[in-house]
């Protein structure tokens, strides 16, 4: 899988020619890229999602602020330095670059901008930096409900069969929605598996589930299904 | 029928009673038959019911018998199968016990038949195919549903979620999930995400299934890398 895949990458520069080089090269490579010819709007952007990086031009020359300035204002953010910044500038002399690195840049490159040279950087820095994830511990894990396609194939007056993708087992609570719950008028039934799941095809299931809660009426439903 | 279960009940009518006791006693189950409360949860604490039946509105008392149910819950557990019994049988009656912890509805007036099934039911009498209904087959055209159930989050990163579960869901699934996390991390509220299960293992006894976010949408990674970058140190 090619360390591109799902990245996306905000370039901050105001020189269009580049921003429009830059995404080319980028694209190329299946990354998502959005362009700002604005630094402010480019920073501003920052604060509602999250690329995967961000390259930032230090050479502004029609603007109030300089690439400088954008790395002071990220320096001093909760959160922006954890987002990755790669600056670019045509000044490649080692007072520059120091200067960068001192406000936590996290990578330099030397314009003019090489399609080669900057594939390499990014390749090596999307395989050394790892996926940001956060762990659960048991007891901690939030719960969420997992929606999913099946078919009742049959069904008695405390019983139905399930053929689905998921092999259940004994005693889960599972809810069911569905043309023959509506039928049945068995909105109301809560449904729970019994004995684990038998195999069927690779990858497909069969459950049976008590039906709780079946009163005469659903009952009668059931009986008159046909 | 290896073992003599014993049934305990609560009704405030000795007559039904004594027919719930006869049509037991004559299925080999022990009996004890209550009409208050207190003698019923008295009982309870001294011997060990297999099941209790419950009727729902003991004294004329609208909702004692819910008061009831959230007792059992509240000392012993999910341990013994409850029924309830009522003549009530609106919909939000029935749903509503099932909430606070009913494991079956019984309507009144009772069928013999009905009752001891759902008892064998609850108390996993009936093994496997032995139910005591015959199953028919269901018309194709109502037979396609969708099944809910509750997993646990194990992991998320950038690319997609860890769940963790007992049951397992094939590799190739196409997964919708909603929940307070999936809210937080996709800003938006009350949202369901599609997800399809890219890989699953078996590791401590529980099934790992990682789930990819829709690659397509760069709104809802951003959205995801937003949230990890705010949440993580």
């Amino acid at each position: 899988m090619s360390v591109f895949k799902d990245k996306e990458i905000f370039i901050i520069d105001d020189d269009e020619s580049i921003l429009l080089l830059l995404r080319k090269i980028l694209e190329n490579k299946g990354v998502k890229v959005k362009t700002f010819n604005d630094p402010q709007e480019g920073l501003a952007s920052l604060t509602l999602g999250a690329p995967s990086l961000v390259m930032l031009d230090l050479d502004f020359s029609s603007s109030e602020v300089n690439g400088f300035d954008i790395l002071k204002v990220r320096m001093a953010d909760a959160i922006l330095p954890k987002i990755p910044f790669i600056v670019f500038s045509g000044h490649s002399g080692k007072k520059h670059i120091k200067q960068a690195i001192e406000l936590k840049a996290d990578d330099f490159i030397p314009k003019p901008i090489n399609a080669t040279v900057i594939q390499t950087k990014l390749k090596k820095f999307f395989q050394s930096e790892e996926l940001k994830s956060i762990h659960f511990e048991e007891g901690a894990r939030p719960k969420v409900k997992a929606k999913m396609k099946g078919e009742v194939s049959h069904i008695s007056e405390n019983c139905l069969q399930i053929t689905s993708q998921i092999k259940f087992t004994n005693k889960t609570r599972v809810d069911l929605d569905g043309e023959l719950v509506n039928k049945l008028e068995a909105t109301i039934c809560k449904y729970e598996t019994i004995n684990d799941a038998q195999a069927l095809d690779v990858g497909y299931y069969k459950n049976k589930v008590k039906i709780l809660g079946v009163n005469n009426k659903i009952a009668t439903n059931i009986r008159r299904l046909n | 029928m290896e073992k003599e279960h014993l049934v305990l009940t609560i009704d405030d009518n000795p007559d039904f009673n004594k027919i719930l006791e006869a049509i037991l006693m004559k299925n080999k189950f022990k009996v004890v038959t209550t009409t208050n409360a207190e003698r019923f949860l008295d009982t309870l604490k001294r011997t060990s019911p297999s099941i209790c039946l419950v009727d729902l509105n003991l004294d004329k008392t609208t909702g004692e018998g819910f008061q009831l149910i959230k007792a059992i819950r509240n000392k012993r557990g999910f341990e013994i199968p409850l029924l309830v019994l009522s003549r009530r049988s609106s919909n939000e009656d029935i749903s509503y016990a099932l909430q606070v912890g009913a494991t079956d509805y019984i309507q009144k007036p009772i069928d013999e038949a009905i009752l001891l099934s759902k008892i064998s039911f609850a108390l996993n009498l009936y093994q496997d195919e032995s139910t005591k209904f015959t199953f028919k087959k269901v018309p194709e055209s109502l037979a396609s549903c969708n099944i809910t159930s509750e997993f646990e989050i194990q992991n998320i990163d950038e690319l997609g979620i860890t769940i963790i579960s007992k049951s397992l869901i094939s590799k190739g699934t196409k997964v919708e999930i909603s929940g307070e996390l999936i809210d937080n991390v996709t800003g938006k509220s009350n949202t369901t995400e599609t997800f399809y299960v890219s890989k699953n293992w078996l590791e401590d006894d529980a099934y790992h299934m990682y789930l990819d976010f829709d690659s397509g949408d760069t709104e809802l990674l951003s959205n995801v890398r937003r949230w990890l970058v705010e949440n993580t140190k």
